[in-house]
């Protein structure tokens, strides 16, 4: 009867007979997925080779887009087979039962075996690859505790407000411009900050990206390694302008910087002598931090 | 508490109302409901005004924030008592409620317009109310959308971009932690259990009737002025804001109560009301997975509430616990929003889940695979849910030092969602597979959440985070998971359910053609986003970079075209309930599960004539010789499903 | 009909659904109280929040406390009102109902004056909301804790008259602290809800009187 020859189909044998073949399809699109992905896509992944940073993320992305063909093929390859194998087949009463079993101590041991040694292993490779490179270029609060070793690092400090990027210079006389040239093979160190809501600092090309909180320093680190333009974005939803609130950046050779923040540091000289001390932070305060923009005083002082 | 079937008597006449019973106008519906709301809010207005009688800046200004919070107090007050849901409370506050429940036999569509009593009326309301919200906010995504066709030419002002991007993403948070809760877990969940009726009726009723009013308050944002703060509603920008921020604030605190009195209901029936029989490891895993979320609701949604209460109270009594300046700190509600904002996303995702676990054995023919682990996937949800909520918050330079562990707790997460793909596959295997419109949207479910969960580890890496958070890598992470896991569960439901709910069977040829146009151009709008954000595009931005114009674009018109499918949906899904109403037959999918064995569709008031008693496993589909799910079954198999009560 | 029908069990409905009412007391009351330690979880995470980031030194700096009288009172007629309804509780267990009522009332009284209190505590503090972080969330603690209060005593309140209104379907059958008919075991469920629910709240108090009065 064409009944048990359908039937046949959801046999066991049926199905031990297909799943080596599966299994061959699957490791074959894997592989040749996942060298697709390393090799041709991999080197134009975002977010660059501008920084070690950049690269150290672009390594991240590579290496875990690398690992989801197999996922992907995996889940696919399963539902696949299983849809069009399986399928009623005209004739055949839709309502009939299939096979009837309710799980596979073997097929779910392996499944949660396997699944958990994955995500324990992407964990560990992400706290290496976020611990190593010093953070990786997120921002990393007032005392990070993954620091490059080098000593004396560029200091620049990232003020941020409703709607544009502003930098301290403290290694240059406290100057504040509204540009920013780095120069390339440099340790570099971002102090960020906000004058008013929560912004973020997010240096696209640099692979830096740290919130602009008020009142906090959020540091995080950069070590450049190419020359070129970068961009800077708001990445925190700061209010109407938010999406307005970028300007580019370059990476210049050492010299050409050192001109431009001489250059610069004389053309502010005025400016800088009436500007707040230099601070991590800038909130007005009664407390008399900030930099100084508020006297200190205290609202309950003659309560 | 005894089965009252008769009229109640004593004091309680329906829902006790003055006048109740009377007809007309003045009996309470949503008419007085909306009456009590505009006397409230005249006068709450009036006496916020009054409170900030000399304070010159705000008081009869357009911004004060304390005559708009008391205006919507009082409006909320008004509505509910002209709904006639004050009388019972008040009732009992003298002792006179009516001893016996209300009946809930009440006929014809009015019954929708009114707090009612019954699961089922609600179910329906609910659904109805969610795709309200669904489609406003929809149109407001393809508003977003329009604005970025273009890299710098503008349609709308920025001002009016920013608040469309916060009203649609608040509204869609909103909506989505009640989607399929209110609408199955209230409708279908007692009918499954074998219950007549559920624990709290009232208190389900009352989650039911503050969506339409924080839906109202939210949207009424609009034309205040909005807020600029998106559904995250960070501080400080949150504290700067003009009154639209109080709708915020109203509107999802209204909805966070309405949740809270949902799972309350659903937690206490599922456990108590189940029929003889209906033992733990029977439970239907859709029972498992309310189960988890209305527990996972009870723990985070409080906070949530605590959070936006500091921030009104930063906003109206001049406290400063968001404002670092004077002794509070933005990181208070960055912590308090997200202690709730992670759970939250697990609560849309972990129905959605039961609902695909539901239905899949219906049209494979098998029983679910490893059934204990899916229950326990919704469990483990539920837990790890708590601990990860920093990883919204990896950039922000809060505790950096304890990014590792929440990468690691975010990370473990993967595995009890990787649960459900075992469930699916392992049920699929050698299975007598049917693709019906329900089924593929299911399968639809699958095929999206892939992309989701994988992009979650993406997003979930802190070297990987630095490049993508806040870009629209995020945003279409979510959507894949929200959009594409819960929403495609959802319109699935909706086609499965439908025969019960309404007595009509949806046309499979219609249904096809909404599911393939839907997830066509859902993934056609989504799966460039992630290279959008990848490409260095923020989200909530009105400008960006020529280059992403291409891609802009594209995902533009896919979006338009996604939303006509989903019109094709509202269109089509109206038109045959209201138009060619095709009867159905009964059991029309061939499922074992209880809530198809009422005598007819929609189920008679009080469900079952009597408690059936559980027999059986509901998966039991690979075994001719099961017994049937319960005792009913062989009484109702050949009645006449539609058109009996 | 089939065999199955004529083998079925009987079910006694009536039965099944008080027992279902009795379990959905139990949970009803067990999960507001988890509501309600989540709804002061979120406040006491900001005290302790903001107490150790100490902004700018402002969280505390001129060491203000809202009145450590008034504060003392509400603790003590929470206290009170708790002690006196549990005990009261107890005796209608062993059967006088008027010793419950009695101890109702009074709890009920105390209980009421405990949120009045509160309220009246926060038209008269000392300082501005805005001066310090400690100032910031007493005054969103002393709201919550006076309206949480006062929703207990309109449970208390409502367990009250349903016992008056109701004494002599109520109170058959020994007193309603022990009558086996529905309606009192009914009684006896919510009641003891209630009881957990105040003397957890009550617990509670005492755990806020320490953060906001003593530290
Ligand atoms: C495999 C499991 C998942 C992992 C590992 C994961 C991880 C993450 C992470 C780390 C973020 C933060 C990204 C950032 O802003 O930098 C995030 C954002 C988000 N996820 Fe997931 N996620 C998963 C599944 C889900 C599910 C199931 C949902 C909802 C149904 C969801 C909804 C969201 C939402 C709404 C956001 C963004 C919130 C916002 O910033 O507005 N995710 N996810
Ligand atoms: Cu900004
Ligand atoms: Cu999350």
């Amino acid at each position: 009867m064409s009944q048990n020859a359908l039937d046949d189909s959801r046999s066991v044998e049926a199905t031990r007979k297909a799943i080596p073949k599966l299994i061959a399809v699957w490791i074959v699109t894997s592989l040749i997925g996942s060298l697709l992905v390393w090799f041709v896509l991999g080197p134009h992944l975002p977010p660059g080779t501008m920084t070690d940073q950049a690269a150290g993320a672009q390594f991240d992305i590579r290496f875990v887009s690398t690992l989801v063909p197999p996922v992907l093929f995996f889940i696919w390859i399963f539902f696949g087979y299983s849809l069009v194998k399986w399928r009623v087949k005209p004739g055949e009463d839709p309502l009939a039962p299939a096979a009837d079993f309710r799980g596979n101590s073997k097929t779910q041991g392996a499944w949660y075996i396997i699944t958990t040694v994955l995500v324990l292993f992407l964990a560990a490779f992400g706290t290496y690859f976020l611990v190593v490179p010093a953070g990786a270029g997120g921002g990393e609060g007032p005392s990070p505790i993954w620091t490059p070793k080098t000593k004396n690092m560029l200091q620049v400090q990232v003020i941020a407000q409703q709607w544009r990027f502003t930098y301290r210079w403290p290694q240059f006389g406290g100057m504040e411009t509204t540009s920013i040239y780095l120069p390339v093979n440099t340790e570099i160190q971002f102090n960020v900050t906000s004058l008013d809501v929560i912004h973020d600092f997010w240096a696209y090309q640099l692979g830096v990206k740290a919130d602009a909180n008020p009142d906090v320093n959020n540091v995080a680190f950069t070590k450049t390694q190419q020359l070129g333009r970068f961009t800077v974005r708001c990445d925190e939803l700061c209010g109407v302008w938010h999406g307005a609130m970028y300007n580019y950046g370059y990476v210049v050779s050492q010299a050409q910087f050192q001109q431009w923040a001489t250059q610069m540091e004389a053309q502010n000289a005025a400016v800088t002598k009436l500007l707040p001390k230099y601070a991590t932070t800038y909130t007005p305060s009664y407390a008399g931090n900030g930099g100084g923009y508020y006297p200190p005083q205290d609202p309950n002082a003659n309560l | 508490m005894a089965i009252d079937y008769s009229k109640a008597t004593g004091t309680g006449s329906s829902s006790g109302a003055p006048g109740g019973g009377g007809g007309g106008l003045l009996r309470p519906s949503i008419i007085t409901g909306i009456i009590g709301g505009v006397i409230g809010w005249l006068l709450g207005h009036w006496i916020g005004n009054s409170f900030t009688q000399g304070y010159q800046q705000v008081q009869g200004s357009g911004s004060n924030d304390i005559a708009e919070f008391m205006g919507y107090i009082f409006m909320i007050i008004g509505w509910f008592a002209g709904l006639g849901a004050l009388n019972y409370p008040i009732q009992k506050l003298f002792g006179v409620e009516a001893e016996a429940e209300e009946p809930v036999t009440e006929k014809g569509w009015t019954k929708y317009f009114r707090y009612t009593l019954d699961h089922k009326t609600v179910g329906v309301q609910y659904l109805f109310g969610m795709l309200v919200y669904f489609f406003t906010a929809g149109l407001l995504a393809l508003a977003i959308r329009t604005e970025l066709l273009s890299p710098t030419y503008h349609i709308w002002s920025p001002d009016t971009y920013i608040e469309i991007v916060g009203e649609h993403g608040t509204m869609m948070m909103m909506m989505m932690t009640s989607v399929v809760l209110g609408p199955f877990g209230n409708y279908v969940v007692p009918l499954m259990i074998g219950s007549k009726r559920v624990a709290f009726p009232r208190l389900e009723a009352l989650s039911f009737w503050f969506t339409p009013i924080s839906y109202f308050i939210l949207l009424s944002g609009l034309w205040q002025g909005g807020f600029q703060s998106g559904w995250t509603g960070y501080a400080p920008l949150s504290v700067q804001q003009g009154v639209g921020q109080d709708t915020y604030i109203l509107g999802f605190g209204l909805q966070g109560l309405s949740m809270v009195c949902a799972s309350t209901n659903i937690v206490a029936t599922i456990i108590n009301y189940r029929a003889p029989g209906m033992s733990w490891s029977r439970l239907p895993v859709m029972g498992w997975s309310m189960l988890s979320l209305g527990f996972t609701m009870i723990l985070s949604i409080p906070v949530l509430i605590d959070g936006l209460y500091v921030l009104a109270l930063d906003r109206t009594a001049q406290t400063s616990l968001l404002y670092s300046g004077h002794g509070g700190s933005s990181f208070l509600w960055e912590n308090l929003f997200w202690f709730f904002g992670h759970p939250e996303v697990y609560l849309l995702a972990i129905p959605g889940f039961g609902l695909v676990a539901e239905i899949i054995p219906v049209f494979a023919r098998k029983p679910i695979f490893a059934y204990k682990t899916s229950a326990a996937g919704f469990i483990g949800l539920a837990i790890l849910s708590f601990f990860v909520w920093q990883h919204h918050l990896f950039q922000s330079g809060m505790n950096p030092d304890m990014r590792p562990l929440f990468m690691l707790t975010t990370e473990l997460i993967s595995i009890p969602t990787g649960f459900i793909y075992l469930v699916g596959m392992g049920t699929l295997w050698r299975a007598r597979i049917r693709l019906t419109t329900p089924m593929l949207f299911m399968l639809g479910v699958y095929f999206n959440f892939l992309f989701g969960g994988l992009t979650g580890v993406y997003v979930s890496d802190v070297p990987i985070n630095v490049t993508v958070h806040g870009s629209f890598f995020v945003m279409a992470h979510f959507h894949y998971t929200i959009m594409g896991g819960v929403i495609f569960a959802f319109f699935g439901a909706i086609y499965y359910w439908t025969p019960l709910v309404t007595g009509y069977q949806l046309s499979e040829k219609l249904g096809k053609i909404h599911f393939w146009t839907m997830i066509i151009f859902f993934n056609s709008t989504f799966l460039p986003l992630f290279a959008v954000g990848l490409l260095g595009m923020p989200r909530r931005v009105f400008e960006y970079a020529h280059r992403l114009q291409f891609l802009n674009q594209w995902v533009s018109i896919s979006a338009y075209l996604l939303g006509a499918s989903l019109l094709f949906f509202a269109v089509t899904f109206v038109w045959q309930l209201a138009v060619t109403r095709k009867p159905t037959v009964r059991n029309p999918w061939g499922s074992r599960s209880l809530e198809w064995y009422v005598e007819s569709y929609p189920p008679p008031a009080y469900n079952f004539k009597r408690v059936p008693v559980v027999l059986s496993w509901p998966y039991e589909y690979g075994d001719p010789n099961a017994l049937p799910v319960a005792d009913i079954v062989n009484e109702t198999k050949d009645l006449d499903p539609v058109g009996r009560a | 009909m089939s065999e199955i029908t004529e083998d079925r069990p009987a079910v006694d409905e009536e039965q099944l659904y008080h027992e279902a009412a009795l379990g959905s007391l139990w949970w009803g009351s067990r999960i507001s109280i988890a509501l309600t330690i989540t709804a002061f979880g979120g406040l006491v995470f900001a005290y302790f929040y903001l107490r150790s980031l100490n902004s700018h030194g402002l969280w505390d700096p001129h060491h203000q406390t809202a009145s450590v009288l008034l504060g003392s009172l509400i603790l003590a007629c929470v206290l009170g009102s708790a002690i006196v309804q549990s005990v009261g509780a107890r005796r209608l267990r062993s059967g006088s109902t008027i010793d419950w009522l009695v101890g109702g009332f009074v709890a009920l009284g105390l209980g009421v004056l405990a949120g009045g209190f509160q309220i009246w505590e926060l038209t008269r503090l000392n300082f501005f909301p805005g001066a310090s972080g400690y100032g910031g969330v007493f005054v969103a603690f002393a709201p919550v804790y006076s309206i949480i209060i006062l929703l207990h005593m309109y449970w208390l309140e409502t367990l009250l008259v349903r016992l008056v209104r109701n004494r002599a379907v109520l109170d058959g059958d020994g007193g309603v602290g022990i009558s086996r008919q529905p309606k009192a075991e009914n009684f006896r469920a919510n009641l003891e809800g209630f009881t957990y629910a105040w003397n957890a709240l009550s617990i509670m108090s005492i755990l806020f009187f320490v953060l906001f009065y003593v530290l």
